[in-house]
């Protein structure tokens, strides 16, 4: 054997001793991989609180001297109607609150709505329902829209997703 | 596995496995990424098309309500016929109940709250075409059995 055979030999030995025994690690793998497939969630759901109102005896636990608001959603086919209500705010004060937003071609300005939410909880911080009245017609899909709009505002800063309460607790009723 | 080497030697020859184990890895991490560890008591409904939403809150098991576009089932039993385009009766929209319905949840919810002890809650998947009418009568006809809050199920944006 020559010289360059020599070396190759002793690589081909080094080689040899070097390999690991992948077999146990393998086993592991193929033991955690239907684990994991059982448990594993490919269809990702949350879900969005809500309540139908109800009347109850006693007294309100709000306190009488935090100023809140209570924000209306009249919601139908062309038009969002934005209203405002509350125990101790006079007719003049919630009347500068209302807004309507009419639906475009490409459907509502939601932006507007966000923002027209931000500036009432701006005034009144401790408010955090919102009652929303949708039309017999108005799809679901729509309602989820519009109660995405009112939980929360998110922002980005710096590429981070921010997201800002707005009026987390939901009540869905119907226009009498 | 060993074979007879060109000199007659016994040789082992070792498989490679270097290539399986990544693929194992990335699926590993994948799964890992993807598991979810509580338990939820919560069957998709083949026939429904959540809507996406952006909230992010956990989920909550309470009496299973799934409303596709042409019946209503309570924890997977039907319950409820509806007509083209998931509309009710306007005789149970006048009544502002459906019957059926109410039984329906009563029942679910008194075995919901003596074998899991859970809240009054009912966990509503439904068609992102349904209309406001039926998904409000329908809420309407559980509150008369007692429960008044719902969970709107939704897919994750």
């Amino acid at each position: 054997m020559n010289s360059g055979g020599k070396i190759f030999s002793r690589f081909q030995a080094a080689r040899e001793v070097a390999d690991v025994n992948l077999i146990p690690v393998m086993n592991l793998f193929v033991t955690l991989i239907p684990f994991l497939l059982l448990a594993a969630a490919f269809y990702h759901v949350s879900v969005i609180p809500t309540s139908l109102p109800s009347q109850t005896d006693g007294v309100s636990d709000t306190a009488s001297d935090d100023v809140s608001v209570t924000v209306n959603l009249l919601v139908e086919k062309e038009k969002i109607r934005l209203t405002a209500s509350s125990a101790t705010l006079d007719e003049e004060t919630l009347s500068e609150l209302t807004l309507e937003i009419f639906k475009k071609k490409d459907g509502f300005d939601y932006d507007l709505l966000t923002s027209a939410l931000v500036e009432i909880k701006r005034r009144y911080s401790k408010s955090d329902t919102v009652i929303v009245l949708p039309a017999d017609d108005i799809p679901y899909k729509d309602i989820v829209q519009i109660l995405d709009t009112s939980r929360e505002r998110r922002t980005k800063v710096k590429n981070k997703e921010k997201s800002e309460p707005l009026f987390p607790v939901v009540v869905l009723s119907k226009k009498v | 596995m060993k074979s007879i080497s060109k000199r007659g030697k016994k040789k082992k020859m070792a498989l490679q496995l270097t290539s399986l184990l990544d693929m194992f890895t990335i699926i590993l991490v994948f799964l890992m990424v993807s598991f979810q560890a509580e338990d939820m008591d919560f069957v998709m409904h083949p026939g429904i098309a959540l809507p996406v939403s952006t909230v992010k809150n956990p989920f909550k098991t309470g009496v299973n309500m799934a409303i596709t576009s042409g019946k209503v089932l309570i924890e997977g039993k039907q319950v409820y016929q509806l007509s083209k385009g998931g509309k009710v009766k306007e005789s149970d929209f006048e009544a502002g109940k459906i019957d059926s319905v109410v039984q329906a949840v009563e029942a679910a919810w008194k075995l919901h709250k003596r074998e899991k002890d859970e809240e009054d809650i009912v966990v509503i998947q439904a068609d992102q075409t349904l209309p406001y009418k039926t998904l409000h009568l329908l809420m309407r006809s559980a509150a008369h059995a007692g429960v008044f809050r719902f969970r709107l199920v939704v897919e994750k944006e």
